[in-house]
């Protein structure tokens, strides 16, 4: 037992530091950080704190596939899983230690984003910020993590189903596309060839606009966008309806009415990631990775 | 001598109906310090045969014991105690030489001194103490293979598992690496199981032989043994001289020798094929038709043709 944990450890350990010292991670970041850094800026300027978050929604899922679409792939097309299987090693040793070291990066990535949208309100207002919103920044970073964490979890999927490097970032990047960018569009179209009615018929979209808010239900964006700001949707192109609280960062309502209100979105988001992870452990334990 | 690798009625099948026998009721004993060649054509069932000593792939009937554990039940405590190098084996790219060996140390209960000290020690070992801190990824083939064999050192085995340890590297590197085997097994007492295709390396470093072909084991033995098996099989190739006697009338003489099966008479001699140990009775023969055996050689087949006989090819 004891080995067995080392054992994850050590390879958490590397993966953690494969992704870290990446060139790709670096860039990505680097990419990443400057969009957060610009768009908190701009509420000097008369921008909402919703820009910053709908920054994070759209583009940070990226970053979660791309730690995600090689961690096995790339050890099975280069035969180093054939030596690291060679040592005492489980298999569910590998993928979890695989898993653990890309959610260790992926603290690491939030930790930043919280950091650089804390520290450029801090430049805009001058105000240090109090322990309460401390805490909500806290939560909103696990929020954030828990939102990721799916879309690293898809790209442990694709790594996992797919046989090289190439396929698994494809299917990962439309995954991305489909859930966080086009997806507001994408219910729009569908809720008008359902219903017969648009966006544009004010007087009579009572049935369109309730179909919407459903199928939006159906993307992390949504569930994220509800719990962090109260929004139903932040992809592009999209219908939103704002809820009473406007998430975890109004502090005109307690934690406590925020978790009643919207603790169904933090559930979702948690079951998506663990129902991707469990499955692709069971394909990993089964698959012959030794060919 | 104790057994470290034992196996009784080893069979691997695939597909849906197990229609595909890879391994066929493969028993073989492998006693220690010992370096078994494992030699067969491709597709024979080497490489699934070593899989299932090492627990990466589980037999479908039959058992196995590698170093007193059982190859089912007890993986992780066999790959405690063996080194692996496989075909094709993958490293790190982007970690150096040391960085690699030291990921794989800490998959071992060692003292971190003592897996630091063994990193270095094992890369001068395989001749890498020129790369110790240079990126996998810019290695050679040979180097790659070197480095292959120290990650099979890292816990000082007493078995080694060598899936094609000289495939891809050149001659003087071959030669280099079979030194390497020889001695671990010479100083350290480490015992081998050698899959290759290179007779040559078989014949140099082995000190028994396993014949594989598909999925079954034909013949087990010392080089000398493996010879004598296809001389009792087919008889024995003669170059004979004569003086004295016109070559033609000694070839009618000996066609009527009942353990000699066919006579050839070539320029450069009477080439016979015979049984083994009807030497004796060819050379009376050719006394009594009134020659004198000038020359009489037994061919001496070298492990490639050896193999080949007994594969049927």
């Amino acid at each position: 037992m004891k080995q067995n944990i080392n054992n994850i450890f050590t390879i958490a350990q590397k993966e953690f530091a494969d992704n870290v010292w990446s060139p790709r991670f670096a860039v990505l970041m680097f990419i990443f950080l400057g969009i957060s850094f610009s768009y908190t800026y701009k509420i000097k300027f008369g921008s909402s704190f919703i820009d910053a978050v709908q920054t994070i929604a759209i583009f940070a899922p990226a970053i979660g596939i791309a730690l995600g679409f090689d961690a096995v792939v790339k050890e099975r097309r280069r035969n180093s899983l054939n030596v690291l299987l060679t040592h005492p090693v489980f298999r569910d040793n590998i993928i979890t230690g695989k898993i653990l070291g890309a959610m260790m990066t992926l603290a690491l990535v939030v930790f930043l984003v919280i950091a650089v949208i804390t520290g450029t309100s801090l430049i805009i207002s001058g105000k240090l910020a109090n322990f309460s919103e401390l805490s909500r920044l806290f939560i909103f970073g696990i929020l954030t993590f828990l939102y990721l964490l799916v879309f690293l979890s898809i790209g442990i999927f694709t790594s996992v189903i797919t046989k090289s490097e190439i396929n698994s970032l494809t299917c990962g990047i439309i995954a991305w596309l489909n859930l966080c960018v086009v997806f507001g569009a994408t219910v729009m179209i569908i809720a008008t060839v359902v219903t017969g009615y648009s966006l544009f018929d004010m007087d009579d979209n009572q049935q369109f606009r309730e179909l919407t808010y459903d199928l939006q239900k159906l993307s992390p964006i949504h569930h994220y966008a509800e719990a962090s700001i109260g929004v139903s949707d932040l992809s592009m192109g999209s219908i939103i309806n704002q809820e009473t609280i406007k998430g975890v960062l109004d502090t005109s309502y307690t934690l406590g009415e925020w978790a009643g209100e919207f603790w169904e979105n933090v559930v979702v988001l948690a079951v998506i990631s663990i129902v991707l992870i469990i499955l692709s452990y069971l394909i990993f334990l089964r698959q012959d990775i030794t060919r | 001598m104790e057994t470290m690798i034992e196996t009784d009625g080893l069979t691997k099948s695939f597909g849906k109906e197990n229609e595909i026998v890879a391994v066929d009721s493969l028993t073989l004993q492998v006693g220690a310090g010992e370096i078994f060649g494992f030699v067969g054509p491709n597709g024979a069932g080497k490489t699934t045969t070593m899989k299932m000593l090492i627990g990466l792939l589980e037999p479908s009937s039959g058992s196995g014991r590698v170093a007193g554990f059982d190859i089912v039940r007890e993986v992780i405590r066999i790959r405690e105690v063996t080194g692996v190098l496989p075909e094709p084996a993958g490293y790190y790219d982007n970690l150096t030489a040391r960085q690699n060996l030291r990921f794989y140390g800490k998959l071992y209960d060692i003292e971190e001194k003592d897996r630091e000290e063994r990193v270095v020690e094992l890369l001068k070992l395989v001749g890498l103490g020129h790369a110790i801190d240079q990126k996998i990824g810019g290695f050679s083939t040979g180097m790659l293979k070197r480095f292959g064999l120290a990650q099979a050192l890292i816990n000082e085995p007493s078995i080694l598992f060598l899936d094609e340890p000289t495939s891809g590297i050149d001659p003087l590197g071959a030669q280099e690496m079979r030194d390497l085997v020889s001695n671990l097994s010479r100083d350290r007492g480490v015992t081998v199981f050698l899959s290759s295709h290179s007779m040559t390396e078989v014949e140099e470093i082995c000190d028994r032989i396993g014949v594989i072909s598909k999925g079954r084991l034909i013949a087990v033995g010392t080089v000398e043994e493996l010879r004598d098996m296809v001389r009792e099989k087919e008889g024995v190739s003669y170059l004979l001289e004569v003086s004295g006697l016109a070559a033609k009338e000694v070839a009618l003489a000996l066609e009527r020798i009942g353990r000699v099966h066919s006579v050839e008479v070539s320029d450069g001699g009477i080439r016979l094929l015979a049984d083994k140990g009807a030497r004796m009775e060819i050379a009376e023969v050719v006394k009594r038709s009134g020659g004198a055996v000038t020359r009489f050689e037994g061919e001496r087949m070298d492990l490639q043709r050896v193999f080949l006989r007994l594969i049927g090819a």
